[in-house]
């Protein structure tokens, strides 16, 4: 999840007035306000970073700072959220096929929950919370059956309360829609094991969904594909409209053809999904990877990041057309910073860049290099009070 | 006191020549230094060269054409399509190293006009002819800016090698006396001839000049951004070579260049053969370079990586004497994966976690 504050801070996707609301109603406002005499709001940018065993954690800093907070998990991290009742802490999931996650605080710098999968389950690596912000949806696997499955968690206490079908193979990214009422699913399509690690198991079957459920019932709403049967639809981030981007991952090995795919695709409500398919040069530099998406509904501009590609590339949501790039060399995190205009991009070199969201140019007096940092796939921006 | 001090400056000396013979025979380790070294022997004894050697081959079948077009004849063809072979070896060299001025534009860089198949694996070859056919019954001004405003898939060394190895009609006759015969009846598939050398000549001189003295606005030569660690996007040199030929390697590989490229010349294997010499020489280090990549990866006690590598090209060189493109696919996929693994690590060098293993 990769979101303004805003999106993460509660739910997946909601706004600034949403969360003081939340806050009310859940009484934690009142604290907050009572604290805030002493404390400092904070913008902070977080992900999963380390590139070994011994490095990995769940690692953020403060913007406009260089010195980062990095709390030791253990194993890869892969996507994260800000814990919406608690807003100083985040959670950072397990990189698939992984049984564990964690809930870290981000003033204390320490990892204050622990949570598993059930026995016969894994994590993909993903998570949302509900608009009240008290359930927590992750994307998961029956190890049995292969099919896709959201767990369902008390955002308190992590323990699990049940579980919906994701209604495919080996469901990602995931995001609560502006109506708080639905689920979007990104099911990649490919089937993984803990015991064979990350080897896809069933890349002549594959078949790739972009799914909506009902929160309420975990019913299908509606499933959407593209026609190329072997792209993987992987990550998504949801506009305030409703509008989805996705960002896909081409299997080429299990292609007979040479021909460039396009790898983003937009579905907006009652449209059948569309690609950008244009330029095709650019989208052939992405070696039929794309690893983030995230979209600023301001300017209506989605970025996807390639690290196969050493590229971020820009389209607008609404028309598709093509709007610009930047090259970095194996960037794929990417965020849209608090003021909701300009998106941030990261690499596994500690490298922090931000462009203009209406310009997509870079303000190069906002470097960040921390040479100790390896950014993993995501990074989300996330406002905490200190 | 004369004599104290030769004996001092003699001491002193056979201190400096016993500690010389040491440097000479320490192992280099993986460090920035000895990186930095064998990274300068790399580009100032293997990748100029062949930049330098892609020029030449260019201008000499430049030279060729002009030649052969004054006075068509089997011998000159001959001459012609041994040149087209040199060149394209000595492309398959370079194409090695597909980044600074071979790769000078995220949506139109040269190499595309170069060598078409590298796009994407596509073969555009009946798309050539087609091209070649219209050229020589059309009648456009065959001038310089006609073949500049040409897409990149009409151009290249796929162009000069169907020029050079097959008539242009309908019946694509490979026969040597067809094709000079054509040429002395057709003066247009002379000036398209020619007029593609040309276009396909500054192409070369554009990436030689590009490595040598200016690239693109810098006011430097790519060769000194490139040692000088001044590459933009904070780009490093040695994982962008490596990630380079790893990326050449799997293009190689998973296009199936051994089946369908250069197949009117029928010298697939052979271009191949030269991007895994160059390889070889990349890793081994030229015969006059001080240090090599190798040596560091030795050094610093991945003999085995060292080994494993050699094994794997000596493999590939095996499917390739045996023209076993089932085989050679599978061997280069294996060096591929030591571009991923054992050279970075032998090295030290980190190619990006998304890159190398994204979710």
């Amino acid at each position: 999840m990769k979101t303004t504050p805003l999106k993460t801070e509660v739910g997946c996707n909601q706004t600034r007035r949403q969360l003081l609301k939340l806050l009310l109603a859940t009484g934690t406002f009142p604290t907050l306000v009572g604290c805030q005499q002493e404390s400092k709001r904070r913008e902070i940018l977080l992900g999963a970073q380390g590139s070994d065993a011994e490095r990995y954690s769940i690692s953020w800093l403060n913007t406009g700072e260089t010195k980062a907070n990095i709390a030791l998990s253990g194993f890869r991290g892969h996507g994260a959220s800000q814990h919406p009742l608690h807003p100083a802490s985040a959670i950072m999931y397990g990189r698939r096929p992984a049984t564990r996650s964690i809930e870290v605080n981000l003033v204390t710098q320490k990892i204050t929950n622990t949570f598993h999968c059930a026995p016969n389950r894994h994590f993909f690596g993903h998570g949302c919370f509900s608009q009240s912000g008290e359930l927590l949806y992750t994307t998961e696997a029956d190890l049995h059956t292969g099919k896709g499955k959201i767990g369902i968690r008390d955002a308190r206490t992590y323990q699990q309360m049940g579980e919906y079908e994701s209604y495919g193979i080996g469901p990602h990214e995931l995001a609560l829609m502006p109506d708080a009422k639905t689920l979007v699913i990104a099911n990649g399509g490919i089937l993984t094991r803990p015991e064979s690690g990350r080897k896809k198991l069933n890349l002549d079957s594959m078949e790739s969904s972009l799914s909506y459920i009902d929160l309420e019932s975990g019913k299908l709403l509606g499933s959407f594909k593209v026609s190329e049967e072997k792209a993987s639809i992987r990550h998504l981030d949801v506009a305030e409209d409703g509008t989805v981007a996705f960002a896909m991952q081409l299997q080429r090995s299990a292609t007979q053809h040479n021909d460039i795919i396009p790898l983003g695709g937009i579905h907006a409500k009652n449209k059948p999904i569309t690609l950008l398919e244009k330029p095709e040069n650019l989208i052939h530099k992405m070696k039929d990877y794309m690893g983030s998406v995230v979209i600023n509904s301001q300017t209506r501009t989605a970025g996807f990041t390639s690290p196969r590609g050493n590229v971020v590339a820009f389209w607008d949501i609404d028309t598709q057309e093509f709007k610009g790039y930047h090259t970095l060399r194996d960037v794929c995190g990417i965020a849209l910073a608090n003021n909701k205009t300009d998106f941030v991009i990261s690499n596994s070199f500690g490298q922090l860049r931000t462009l203009n969201g209406s310009t997509l140019k870079e303000d190069k007096t906002r470097r960040v290099t921390q040479h100790n940092l390896r950014w993993d796939n995501h990074l989300i921006m996330a406002d905490v009070l200190v | 006191m004369k004599n104290k001090i030769w004996l001092a400056m003699s001491a002193s000396l056979l201190l400096l020549v016993s500690c010389g013979g040491e440097r000479t025979n320490d192992p280099l380790e993986a460090n920035a230094d000895s990186l930095s070294l064998a990274l300068e022997e790399a580009v100032n004894k293997t990748i100029v060269p062949t930049v330098e050697g892609f020029a030449q081959k260019s201008q000499q079948f430049n030279e060729t054409s002009t030649a052969f077009c004054s006075a068509p004849t089997a011998a000159k063809l001959g001459q012609l399509q041994q040149h087209w072979k040199t060149l394209s070896k000595q492309w398959y060299k370079l194409a090695v190293y597909n980044f600074g001025p071979v790769n000078d534009d995220l949506v139109f860089p040269k190499i595309n006009f170069i060598d078409s198949l590298r796009q994407r694996g596509i073969d555009y070859t009946v798309t050539v002819q087609n091209e070649i056919s219209s050229d020589i019954s059309g009648t456009a001004r065959l001038d310089v800016a006609y073949f500049s405003n040409k897409d990149f898939n009409r151009v290249g060394l796929l162009a000069l090698e169907l020029l050079s190895f097959e008539t242009a009609n309908s019946e694509h006759s490979k026969d040597a006396q067809d094709i000079v015969d054509e040429y002395r009846s057709t003066t247009r598939k002379c000036d398209l001839l020619k007029g593609l050398s040309a276009h396909h000549l500054s192409t070369a001189n554009y990436i030689r000049r590009g490595w040598q003295s200016t690239h693109l606005s810098t006011g430097k030569s790519y060769k000194s951004l490139f040692l000088n660690n001044q590459l933009a996007n904070d780009d490093k040199p040695v994982p962008l070579l490596i990630t380079a030929i790893q990326t050449h390697l799997d293009y190689l590989a998973k296009r199936n260049v051994a089946t369908i490229g250069a197949k009117a010349a029928d010298y697939s294997y052979d271009n191949i053969k030269a991007s895994i010499d160059e390889i070889k020489q990349l890793l081994n280090g030229a015969s006059n370079a001080q240090a090599s990549f190798f040596d560091i990866m030795t050094g610093s006690g991945a003999e085995n990586s060292v080994a494993i590598v050699k094994d794997n090209i000596i493999a590939i060189e095996a499917s390739l004497q045996s023209k076993n493109s089932t085989q050679l696919n599978a061997n280069l996929g294996l060096l591929d994966g030591n571009f991923k693994r054992e050279i970075p690590n032998g090295l030290d060098v980190e190619l990006g976690i998304n890159f190398t293993d994204g979710d």
